[in-house]
């Protein structure tokens, strides 16, 4: 559970700190908050990082505004997360919505992104590739269910169906955790609106941090062409397609995600060392 | 001990009178709905050139872009109570409420089968208002249609605290006045433009039993709903302007 809290762009953000090592900032995505993040996933990567966990506006334990859920305005609170927490630059993780702002953040202040992971998520604009309008429907249309009853419609676009089947029980407690501070409509409405608005298609060129994207071969909610848009956008960007997984790929294949994420990191930071040394 | 009450006591019933009391409550009403709707829709003369008028402009009108969504901003999921004009209900407003739901807004059913008498809508308005703000945790929006203007400003004076804007498609005749503290916009066909000197008017072509689904009015609501509070200030504007003759 995020704790602690940070008087950060006009309102409170709250965080928490796992690990240590070179810092890795973990930004969820829509709807959902940090207590939403598999926990064997965070001990993988808080063996290796400082990892940097934290509510994004209107979600968790963070204010919940009514005002400022355009991704470039959230972007602007991870960065000023990071100055609370005296951090210059940080690896970034993105998952999702979370990637939109991830690429938002490397887009608007690049100075402060060493590598970057894009996890299941699009660039937005022209290029993008939405969903179905029956997944967004799916997504989108839960008036008059309650916040469980929420979870368990949209779980079946974003889970892979023969996952969900072999694994409900998981699912529901991973459900029961994320709905412990469960997320309002306004602010929901408000993300989703910011994330429609989103469009990064014409700066992703200028992207200098090595980039990771990954996703699962099926995902429905945002089709894995988007992830092969945004690996010919980024230059020299790493693009991995999981095979057998869907939106929900780091819950579905936590250890492989985990293991491939570190290595990815390691190995730029070890690149980035080497040049370092090789320059001097 | 108690004195009978006297025939002119006001506290006493008074007995009605056979035959006279109960002409004027039927005739009362009568005259007051004949009235509305001769003022809402024209003479009754008129009324096939009207029918004919509308059958041709949903025609023309029915491949519009704006149906489709397109070229409009996905809207934020702000409440919003959609008030019928006289003869309206939710039936009518239909295809409005559910364009609205389509581009991202949250509109909230009246519960109103038919207007006769825009004082019945106070209620179901007050409850459908109050209701959709605190599930939705934000204000809500009213759209009210002619007749219907004058229920939802009243409903706005009193439940600020749950609604933010008013958006007018269509005055009713007479204007109400506007209460401090409402924000209101106006959607008006562009034949009767004029008759609003103290606001700004946001005038659109066709026939104006039309404007629950004419394309034009959509797209302006669409404009409000995405610039809402610059909208707000200009309209504040303009009416200072005008007030102090600049």
């Amino acid at each position: 559970m995020t704790k602690r809290h940070a008087e950060v762009n006009g309102i409170k953000i709250a965080f928490d700190i796992r690990g240590s090592g070179p810092p890795l900032v973990l930004i969820m995505g829509y709807r959902l908050n940090s207590r939403a993040w598999p926990l064997d996933f965070i001990e993988a990567l808080a063996e290796r990082f400082t990892v940097v966990l934290f509510d994004n506006r209107g979600t968790g334990l963070s204010d919940k505004p009514t005002f400022g859920y355009e991704l470039s305005n959230m972007a602007k609170d991870v960065c000023g997360l990071l100055d609370h927490l005296e951090i210059a630059r940080a690896n970034v993780l993105g998952y999702s919505m979370g990637g939109a702002i991830a690429q938002e953040l490397v887009c608007r202040y690049p100075e402060r992104v060493i590598s970057l992971v894009l996890c299941a998520t699009l660039c937005g604009g022209r290029r993008a590739v939405y969903a179905r309008p029956t997944v967004i429907s799916i997504m989108h249309d839960l008036d008059g269910l309650d916040p469980a009853g929420a979870a368990r419609r949209i779980w079946t676009v974003t889970y892979d169906p023969k996952y969900l089947a072999a694994n409900v029980d998981k699912v529901e407690r991973q459900m029961q955790r994320e709905l412990e501070t469960p997320t309002p409509l306004h602010a929901a409405d408000l993300q989703f609106q910011a994330f429609v608005d989103f469009d990064t298609s014409e700066a992703l060129s200028s992207v200098r941090s090595p980039t990771l994207i990954m996703t699962g071969d099926g995902d429905v909610l945002i089709p894995p062409r988007n992830s092969e848009v945004m690996a010919e956008l980024i230059p020299d960007a790493q693009l991995v397609i999981l095979r057998g997984f869907a939106h929900r790929v780091i819950w579905e294949s936590t250890a492989q995600c985990a293991t491939l994420i570190g290595n990815f990191l390691e190995q730029t930071q070890e690149t980035a060392n080497a040049s370092r040394s090789y320059a001097g | 001990m108690r004195h009978a009450a006297m025939p002119d006591d006001p506290g006493c019933p008074r007995k009605g009178v056979p035959g006279v009391t109960s002409v004027s409550t039927i005739l009362e009403p009568a005259a007051g709905f004949i009235d509305e709707t001769l003022r809402t829709f024209g003479l009754p003369l008129f009324w096939p050139y009207d029918s004919l008028e509308a059958a041709a402009e949903v025609f023309l009108n029915s491949s519009d872009a704006v149906y489709r969504g397109q070229n409009v901003r996905y809207g934020d999921g702000k409440p919003v109570v959609l008030v019928p004009g006289h003869l309206g209900g939710d039936v009518t407003l239909a295809p409005l409420s559910m364009w609205l739901h389509a581009i991202g807004y949250r509109p909230a059913k009246s519960n109103i089968l038919i207007t006769i008498n825009d004082h019945l809508l106070d209620k179901p308005l007050t409850v459908a208002s109050r209701g959709a703000a605190l599930r939705v945790g934000r204000k809500t929006v009213m759209i009210a249609f002619d007749t219907g203007l004058r229920s939802a400003l009243r409903v706005a004076e009193v439940e600020r605290d749950y609604v933010s804007d008013v958006i007018a498609v269509g005055l009713s005749d007479p204007m109400p006045a506007v209460p401090a503290g409402v924000r209101l916009h106006i959607i008006e066909g562009a034949r009767r433009a004029s008759v609003v000197p103290d606001h700004e008017v946001n005038p659109v072509q066709g026939s104006r039993a039309l404007l629950y689904v004419n394309p034009a009015a959509w797209r302006i609501l669409a404009g409000i709903f995405a610039g809402n509070t610059d909208h707000a200030a200009r309209s504040i504007l303009v009416h200072l302007c005008r007030r102090i003759r600049i």
